[in-house]
């Protein structure tokens, strides 16, 4: 169910910032020291975009996903998210935040080991409470269509491939519809076959659904996919409108 | 939190529950044995709580207990552990607070009561042979002499015998040496060839020289309780008489409590058997039980009191018997007694039988036996020593109480004795007392005067027992007016119309007590009556306070279970909320409250609570149900009376159960609250990827 090679297709350069970071830091306390995981960061994503994040480990690309994110806020600078800047937001209205207009997915999946592939996904509906029982029902059979995993939604995590805990994964981060769906090294844990078959459908998912996403990657070859590159080294964006054609100036060691 | 997501939140902690089996094992293993031990708990201090209850109100205390406001104690029934019998006054007019409280609703009897603590005589064995032979003499029944004093050399014979044999262990000398010389003339052919030629001089001789040299019983020291017989067997249903008859209507009389009259009253060497063989009946041994052998010696060394019970004709047929039996040509009588006495476990069964088929019947089994007149003497309330005969009628007991101390307390005496004995006597007994100090003339009135001056110190002591209505009137005065006590009538109506020291009152409806007893505070004090009214538990002193000790150690025991439950709990939840924080943080991240967090850590204990707790009080219950029918056996006379009865049957109702549940959800939740708030604490960033 992998789309054929995608289309360039690039957001249009007029549509409204979705993200917008002025200067964000974020510094760590380690011990006695202070660790400036970024040291002021000015990036903005549009509606639509598809952008990945590289940079080797420990740049910082995690820590301005968390910004992103909404699940870390920035010690300094500002951090706006669908509008809002997440440095006036208190813990709850962040919560809030994250589940109306967020999706993420998660490096190892991080699924809810006691619960089947349908509940996962419904997962965040419910947290929602919006919609009734027929309305969820119905949404969740959607993106486990579209996710391919029709025949797998009584399945529990544990009893599932790593593709197919991924895929469950997206189908949770999609499924409330979200503006934003950020993704912390999504095929790192999965061949890279699968990997490749991930990205394909977040790809698609983008096209389709016009999702935003942001993912993390150490691998040149996912990079390929995304509309723009943004590189990250030692807290700062060193290119933030690299090319997905060209290869990493600064290779991760994964 | 929204009720759908409260939906998926229950379904969460179910799986977790699962998902988490060895912590939930041990968790749930805790909760359950702690429901458990609730349950069981309460059940058992509940049926020992009903037990004690049955026991004392349906024995001797009634569901309350009335007694004077200027008591100076609190009344104990049962004696307080440190000052024995408290003082507690008394009801000067008995009939006046009971047509009072008897008008009260739910009031079912209200019944007199007094006890106080009297000294019996056991007698003594060669005294009662005398008694016989001075019976025969001044009937002047010839055949009846020759035989009374046939027996009386016997024994008199025995008794030189034994002295002989001591003798030779112990230096004779000084006044041993006298005692020695009249037992060697009592034995003596010529004194007994004299013995007609003055009858009463020789029995005077044997009475005062002789009688003494056997060691004395001593007196044995009796409880009683007076009451109105008849409506104290009416009232409180555990008597049951086990001997004997009733005391009829208006007749002073003596009612032993069976378990008293069997371990007191019974001769040394029968109740020596008897114990000797409730303790084996319990599994014990000679050989392997130091306490048995050491009853066994003790009782062996009480031969004497089988030996000179025995009259010759008795006396050389159970000689001859023990030849046989213990396979000796020869012997006499005192070393195969002793040999006799001697059981082991090979012999004792056959002994025992052999005892009570051939020996009891020769002797007096019992110190005072049914059908006699006693002499009871108690201090009365005025200091001195007052005596009374009493006709004993009879012996009881409290069912399902044999066994317990408790239960073998009190004997019971009619109201108008117990009066006389206490030194309470009505106003128509004093009227009467003094129409006979008038009669018995001047002289003799002076005479008491002194004595009362002699006993009590000065006349106003008088004044004061007359004031109160003690009787004054003791000493040898008193025994002239009391001879025939023992046969004297009175009306019925006299039980109630005096003095008492405290009332039994039983209710219809016992549940309503503490109703019933306010009501009958506020009737009483509109009589204008100063009187206390407690309920059962505080009547009966320390014994009371049992079930509510019983209850307050249940309880710390459960406490410091439940706080050890708790450290536990606190602490596998903690760590189970280490293991799981990237599940958190990652529901977190998708958007779940920190809320959401806190509560499915508390449905988590929840749904393992309810399992556990609920499994651990249907076991609990299933257990009790199966001991309710079994029984839990008493395992000493104590446990008896907690037990009211040989068993413990406990029940199990719903409310144990639905407490017992309730108290460890309450408790397994507190354990929660801080792994919930650690929990609902981790950030939601701990889901992405650990990079900086």
């Amino acid at each position: 169910m992998s789309t054929p090679t995608p289309s360039k297709h690039t957001a249009a350069a007029d549509a409204p910032p979705l993200v917008e970071l002025t200067a964000a830091r974020k510094d760590y306390p380690l011990g006695r020291t202070v660790v400036s995981a970024l040291r002021g960061v000015d990036l903005v994503v549009r509606r639509g975009e598809f952008v990945a994040l590289a940079g080797p480990s420990g740049s910082g690309k995690t820590t301005l996903l968390n910004l992103v994110g909404c699940v870390d806020v920035a010690t300094a600078g500002t951090v706006r998210v669908a509008g809002q800047d997440t440095g006036q937001l208190s813990e709850g209205a962040l919560t809030k935040l994250r589940l109306d207009s967020l999706g993420f997915i998660f490096q190892s999946f991080n699924l809810i080991a006691v619960l089947d592939v349908f509940q996962n996904i419904e997962f965040p509906l419910l947290l929602q409470g919006k919609l009734s029982k027929a309305e969820r029902a119905e949404r969740v059979r959607a993106i486990v269509d579209k996710v391919g995993l029709t025949n797998q939604m009584k399945q529990r995590p544990a009893e599932l491939s790593g593709g197919q805990r991924q895929r469950v994964a997206i189908a949770r981060a999609l499924v409330t519809r979200p503006t934003l769906v950020l993704a912390d090294e999504p095929t790192a844990n999965l061949d890279s076959e699968t990997g490749e078959r991930i990205i394909d459908l977040m790809r698609d998912l983008n096209h389709t659904e016009g999702t935003t996403f942001i993912f993390s990657t150490h691998d040149p070859k996912i990079m390929t996919h995304a509309d723009r590159v943004v590189r990250i080294a030692d807290g700062r964006v060193v290119d933030a409108a690299g090319s997905s054609d060209t290869h990493a100036h600064v290779q991760g060691h994964a | 939190m929204n009720l759908t997501a409260a939906g998926i939140l229950w379904r969460i902690a179910l799986g977790n529950v699962w998902r988490n089996r060895m912590k939930s094992l041990i968790v749930g293993f805790i909760l359950f044995l702690g429901t458990g031990i609730i349950v069981f708990g309460n059940a058992l201090v509940d049926a020992v709580d009903d037990g004690m209850t049955r026991s004392v109100t349906q024995s001797v205390s009634g569901h309350l207990q009335i007694y004077s406001d200027d008591a100076k104690d609190k009344l104990a029934l049962f004696g307080d552990q440190f000052a024995g019998m408290p003082d507690i006054g008394n009801i000067p007019d008995f009939h006046g607070l009971a047509e009072v409280v008897r008008k009260v609703p739910n009031v079912k009897a209200v019944i007199p009561m007094g006890i106080d603590f009297a000294l019996g005589f056991q007698g003594n064995e060669i005294d009662r042979w005398l008694q016989r032979l001075r019976a025969a003499v001044r009937a002047g029944d010839e055949p009846m002499i020759a035989q009374r004093r046939d027996e009386v050399r016997a024994v008199v014979e025995r008794v030189f015998n034994e002295l002989k044999g001591a003798a030779a262990l112990v230096a004779a000398g000084g006044e041993y040496a006298e005692d020695m010389k009249a037992a060697e003339r009592a034995a003596s052919p010529e004194f007994w060839a004299a013995f007609d030629q003055d009858r009463l001089g020789n029995l005077e001789f044997l009475e005062n020289r002789i009688a003494p040299l056997e060691q004395t019983l001593g007196d044995v020291g009796l409880m009683f309780l007076g009451t109105d017989l008849a409506s104290f067997e009416k009232n409180f249903d555990r008597f049951e008489l086990v001997e004997g008859s009733r005391v009829p209507e208006g007749q002073r009389g003596f009612i032993f409590n069976h378990g008293f009259y069997e371990e007191v009253m019974k001769h040394r060497v029968a109740r020596d058997l008897d114990k000797i063989k409730r303790r084996m009946e319990e599994g014990y041994t000679f050989e392997a039980d130091a306490e048995i052998r050491s009853w066994r010696d003790q009782m062996a060394g009480q031969y004497r009191r089988v030996l000179f019970q025995l009259d010759r004709q008795a006396g050389e047929r159970i000689r001859d018997g023990l030849r046989t039996l213990l396979g000796q040509a020869s012997g006499e009588l005192p070393d195969l007694l002793q040999s006799f006495l001697k059981v082991d476990d090979a012999t004792f069964a056959a002994r025992y039988a052999w005892f009570y088929e051939n020996v009891a019947p020769h002797i007096q089994l019992y110190a005072a036996q049914i059908g006699d007149t006693i002499p009871l003497q108690a201090y009365t309330k005025a200091g001195y020593s007052k005596s009374i005969n009493v006709k004993v009628y009879g012996t009881y007991k409290f069912k399902g109480l044999e066994k317990s101390d408790v239960g073998k307390m009190f004997n019971l005496v009619d109201m108008v004795t117990f009066r006389d004995l206490y030194g309470l006597m009505t106003p128509e007994r004093r009227a009467e007392v003094a129409a006979i100090r008038e009669r018995a003339g001047l002289k003799d009135v002076k005479r008491e005067d002194a004595e009362a001056a002699l006993f009590g110190g000065t006349a106003a002591v008088e004044t004061t027992a007359q004031a109160t209505g003690f009787d004054e009137f003791g000493g040898d005065g008193g025994a002239k007016v009391e001879r025939s006590q023992a046969d004297q009538k009175f009306e019925p109506t006299e039980i109630e119309r005096g003095v008492a020291l405290n009332a039994a009152v039983t209710l219809t409806d016992p549940t309503k007590l503490v109703e019933t007893r306010a009501a009958i505070q506020d009737a009483l004090k509109a009589a204008g009556l100063k009187m206390r009214v407690v309920d059962w538990k505080e009547a009966a002193g320390m014994m009371g306070d049992l079930v509510t000790v019983a209850r307050t150690v249940l309880w710390v025991i459960v406490v410091i279970m439940l706080l050890v439950a708790l450290v536990i709990i606190n602490n596998s939840m903690v760590i189970a909320t280490m293991e799981r924080v990237k599940e958190i943080g990652t529901m977190r991240a998708v958007g779940a409250q920190r809320s959401f967090i806190a509560a499915l850590f508390l449905a988590e204990t929840t749904v393992l609570g309810l399992l556990s707790g609920g499994f651990g009080a249907l076991c609990a219950a299933g257990g009790i149900m199966l001991w309710g029918k079994i029984g839990l056996p008493a395992q000493n006379a104590f446990m008896t009376f907690l037990f009211s009865g040989p068993r413990l049957y406990p029940t199990i109702t719903f409310s144990h159960l639905f407490a017992a549940v309730m108290l460890i959800m309450f408790f397994a939740l507190i354990s929660t609250l801080y792994p919930a708030v650690l929990a609902a604490r981790i950030l939601p960033r701990v889901a992405m990827a650990e990079e900086g």
